[in-house]
């Protein structure tokens, strides 16, 4: 059969089966609407969060359901909407189409494709609020997750299943990091979600193309409400990423999510909030802007083997205005999640990026999520940066110290040194291990501060070239002492070169 | 942004005086407007009136029926249709020739849409 042929007989079918029924709903009528609000009277039997159809076929979510009227914020355009409009109810609490096809797609807070491909069909729907998975379900998480930057897998390494806050001013690396992160994901059995909440469109734009560029587009769904679209899409963008997330992890599989960011998400719930009437808290904030996160921040968890062993971790952002960690926002947060990563402006001004300040960020979860060969090394590492930050106000005095605090002055340096790291470079596990245990050998005690970097690449080449077996070793999580041994040799072989 | 919504008011009229004296009547209808006018709300007085009506009307089991048919109903047609919706009801009728055939009911929360044009809505859906 040709193909219309075939076309033409799909639609007989599809005409012959189809049921004549009459169409019952139940409808109120729009009384106000204005700012991307609408207040409908009638709708007596909406349910709380339940999507209404707007004409047009305009969405909106019922949030405020009083006796004689229903407060909905409107999910997309409004101006075409007129009071005594007709507003029907669809019987559904918000939830989004979720399948396999998402990978590699940009979708908006609703779940449509807006990265100009064809449209994702499917018959699974994903609530967007979900309660998290209770006590008697999680494990506790003991699995990395590499990020693939030297600083943050060795001293405030992030595992499967936790959530740490990225926190810092504008400008700072924030979204860097996040980006760094994904691509470093790639061969680690991980799916990744991006969620880009109030970002100007061009960021968008440009990071999707990145990440196109990289390859990771074929583990990665951008999840995108952004600048230019109405503060309700920005309120539910993270919550549709969470559920995506959810989709995966329930299929046992480790998801990464990155909310960037959730300083945006609460403004935008702020000003909705207002507008419809509920009383403004401290900085104007509604009551429940804490809940706000806490509920979605809550969702990421690490599954036990006897709910599929899934799991999502989750990278929140926050940006501070001027350093203050102690605003609302902020400080709510720090208080949910597992750590904070914390970037400083003038540590990204003095060159050291990425910007952490390792005195001040934490991972609550440490060690059990980091490899043995890194647990060993990185112990070293912390250790001697501790001690260069108290001695660093003397390092002007260098002439007039003893040699014991000149020698931890000068490793200290050379440590800040090696922990830099450019964009786009994530590096493997099992170089950096090579590179911080040549760091507690001495390798780059003779050097100077300013060519530690290109010893380390010489370094990481030369044991790439000589010695990839004991790379190997070390990538599988192997060390004791005949791998430290064939460590201490590859240093002197190379150091006499 | 006002206090109470028309139907709001007209509750509270009709609850403050069922079943009271034609004197004791007036004298609430009289504070009533006081009221209104402390509310600034003198303006939607038509509006609250017609409120008044269609929730006296409810409170007696009359419904407020609209029925739109594509072409003109055989006489008893419209009122047996509404017959099934409620005891008494509130009947408008109107002809919309854009819905092709067959009718929609709309009452006060429901649309009961058993028109062509809505069929054939739902099968370019489907289709």
């Amino acid at each position: 059969m040709s193909y219309t042929d075939q076309v033409i007989a799909s639609l007989k079918k599809n005409i012959e089966s189809f049921k004549k029924e009459v169409q019952i709903e139940e409808v109120g009528t729009v009384i106000e609407i204005g700012d991307g609000i609408a207040r409908m009277s009638g709708l007596e039997k909406c349910q709380a969060q339940e999507m209404l159809e707007f004409p047009g076929g305009t969405l909106g979510i019922a949030l405020n359901l009083q006796e004689e009227t229903v407060g909905a914020v409107i999910l997309g355009s409004y101006t075409h909407i007129k009071e005594g409009d007709m507003v029907k109810r669809t019987g559904r609490i918000m939830s989004i189409p979720v399948s396999d096809a998402l990978i590699g797609r940009v979708v908006n807070a609703i779940g449509e494709p807006i990265d100009g491909k064809s449209p994702i069909s499917t018959k699974t729907f994903y609530p967007v609020e979900r309660i998290a998975p209770g006590v008697m379900t999680r494990e506790p998480v003991n699995r990395p997750m590499q990020t693939g930057i030297k600083a943050i897998d060795a001293l405030i390494p992030i595992g499967r299943g936790q959530r740490e806050l990225i926190i810092g001013d504008r400008q700072t690396g924030k979204t860097a990091i996040a980006i760094d992160t994904i691509l470093n994901q790639k061969g680690q059995n991980m799916i990744c979600v991006y969620v880009a909440v109030g970002q100007k469109e061009s960021k968008v734009a440009r990071i999707v193309s990145k990440l196109q560029e990289a390859g990771a587009m074929e583990y990665t769904i951008v999840v995108s409400a952004g600048a230019s679209e109405p503060a309700p899409m920005s309120y539910l963008a993270p919550y549709s990423g969470v559920a995506i997330a959810e989709y995966f992890m329930d299929k046992g599989k480790d998801v990464l999510i990155i909310y960037d960011d959730l300083t945006k998400q609460a403004w935008a719930y702020r000003e909705m909030s207002l507008l419809l009437r509920r009383p403004p808290g401290r900085e104007a904030y509604p009551g429940d802007v804490f809940y706000l996160h806490s509920r979605l921040l809550e969702r990421a968890c690490n599954l036990n083997k006897e709910h599929g062993g899934g799991s999502i971790t989750a990278l929140p952002i926050i940006e501070t205005q001027a350093g203050d960690i102690s605003a609302y926002v902020p400080t709510n947060v720090i208080s949910i999640t597992d750590g904070q990563i914390f970037l400083e402006t003038d540590l990204f001004y003095r060159g050291i990026r990425p910007a952490l300040n390792v005195g001040l960020s934490v991972s609550r979860v440490g060690g059990s999520a980091q490899t043995k060969p890194m647990k060993k090394v990185a112990g070293s590492l912390k250790l001697g940066l501790a001690q260069f930050r108290e001695l660093e106000g003397f390092a002007q005095f260098a002439s007039d110290l003893d040699p014991e605090t000149k020698k931890s002055i000068e490793r200290g340096r050379r440590m800040t040194e090696l922990l830099k790291q450019s964009q786009y470079s994530p590096e493997s596990v099992e170089q950096q291990v090579v590179s911080i245990y040549a760091m507690s050998q001495g390798l780059y005690d003779a050097v100077d501060v300013s060519r530690v970097k290109e010893v380390e690449r010489k370094f990481v080449e030369f044991m790439r070239a000589s010695k990839p077996a004991l790379l190997e070793k070390i990538q599988n999580g192997e060390w004791g002492e005949e791998i430290e041994k064939g460590l201490k040799e590859a240093i002197s072989q190379f150091e006499s070169k | 942004m006002p206090k109470l919504l028309p139907r709001q008011y007209a509750k509270i009229l009709y609850e403050s005086t069922a079943g009271l004296s034609e004197k004791d009547m007036n004298a609430v209808v009289h504070a009533f407007v006081k009221i209104l006018k402390t509310h600034q709300m003198l303006s939607k007085a038509e509006r609250i009136i017609a409120e008044y009506e269609t929730y006296a009307k409810e409170q007696r089991g009359v419904e407020r029926v609209e029925i739109t048919s594509a072409r003109e109903l055989s006489p008893g047609d419209a009122e047996s249709i509404a017959a099934h919706i409620a005891h008494e009801t509130d009947l408008s009728v109107k002809i919309d020739p854009k819905l092709i055939g067959g009718v929609v009911i709309r009452t006060r929360n429901t649309v009961f849409d058993g028109s062509v044009r809505a069929q054939l809505e739902k099968l370019r859906q489907q289709l």
